[in-house]
């Protein structure tokens, strides 16, 4: 699959990770694809407070982290106002294991990052939040984005991750970056 | 900015997200794209940060010892626990990315360890075990995944630990790998 090259440079991204040799990695990478303005926090407690002040286009969160982890982090930020709620967030886990990644999907995240961090993955997953940035659903229990990736046509009803799990997620893939979608719909708002 | 549901019925919304991030990217054109790769450039970019990486495997290394040696020293308690697993863990994260997968094993052993096995049962030898081998294979620069020794050492280490979790750690734990 050809990877859309993009222009990132107008994106403000902010990184929430407590190690500060992954901090660097992840800096060095957006770096690379071109993004200018990146914000850095050691914490949630100051990932939360920079989200006020540097009003970021998109997170990148660690998901172990001391006093506020991802988690609350993700949640904090679904319950705060408009616009912020909205943020995508992109959580950087080294927790592999499929029920921790669905864990993370159902707190409100965007997108999963598993550990090792590739310049490719990490490069689609953001290319994913911008080009294909998805609808947000509010139910009883859950606010953030649509989980659903895929259309069930035969689930009629509001709740269907608690009648089905297996909705064609996967782990290692965040899906094809869909261009066609970008080109079609962004003609207009695109900067040139 | 007030966001407007796109559709309310049967307990749920669909709400637009106010802000179009597609307006603040554009796709490079062919001639762009032919000067800039965004992911060749951020590999370039790892690469130059690369001759840190045996300084900061070291640093990590040396902040898993220093969990463990507190550990013996005072105690298993649920905070130092807490304070080894998230050294391991972030070894786990790091080592295949600064140039380390076989380290990156040895961590994800001692974590699947110290997760589905409770404190108070923790194998002193066998969590020493995977600290030395860390240790040691950072100390020795042995982390290519074709190092026999290395390689020998990983698998056993992960052999015993997933016979050590089946025998002790709750039925409930056991499945989650």
């Amino acid at each position: 699959m050809a990877i859309p090259h993009l222009d990132l440079s107008s994106l403000r991204v902010l990184v929430a990770e407590d190690n500060p040799h992954m901090r660097s990695i992840l800096r060095m990478l957006l770096t690379g694809y071109g993004i200018r303005r990146i914000f850095e926090a050691e914490d949630g407690a100051s990932a939360l407070e920079m989200i006020g002040s540097r009003d970021p286009d998109l997170l990148l969160v660690d998901w172990m982290m001391p006093i506020l982890d991802g988690a609350d982090l993700t949640r904090i930020v679904r319950r705060s106002p408009e616009p912020n709620c909205y943020v995508p967030i992109i959580a950087v886990t080294a927790h592999t294991q499929r029920q921790r990644v669905i864990a993370a999907r159902d707190c409100g995240v965007t997108e999963v990052m598993c550990k090792p961090v590739s310049a490719r993955g990490l490069y689609l997953r953001i290319a994913n939040c911008v080009l294909n940035q998805r609808d947000f659903v509010r139910t009883k229990g859950y606010f953030g984005p649509d989980r659903r990736r895929f259309q069930s046509p035969t689930f009629l009803g509001a709740e269907r991750r608690g009648v089905r799990r297996d909705d064609g997620y996967t782990l290692d893939d965040p899906g094809e970056v869909d261009q066609s979608r970008f080109e079609t719909n962004t003609r207009d708002s695109m900067i040139s | 900015m007030a966001s407007d549901p796109t559709k309310s019925n049967d307990g749920y919304e669909v709400v637009k997200p106010p802000r179009d991030l597609r307006s603040k990217v554009r796709v490079m054109s062919e001639r762009e794209a032919a000067r800039f790769d965004p992911v060749k450039s951020a590999e370039a970019a790892l690469e130059r940060l690369s001759a840190d990486f045996d300084s900061w495997m070291a640093n990590e290394a040396a902040t898993l010892g220093a969990a463990w040696a507190e550990i013996q020293a005072n105690g298993m308690t649920e905070e130092n626990c807490a304070t080894l697993f998230r050294a391991a863990h972030d070894i786990k994260g790091q080592a295949s990315t600064l140039g380390y997968p076989l380290v990156g094993a040895v961590a994800g052993s001692l974590c699947h360890l110290i997760e589905h096995v409770p404190a108070e049962s923790l194998p002193a030898k066998l969590v020493a075990q995977h600290v030395d081998a860390v240790r040691a294979m950072v100390a020795e620069t042995a982390q290519k995944e074709e190092n026999p020794t290395a390689r020998a050492l990983v698998d056993r280490l992960a052999e015993v630990t997933e016979d050590f979790v089946a025998r002790t750690a709750p039925p409930a734990d056991q499945g989650q790998t």
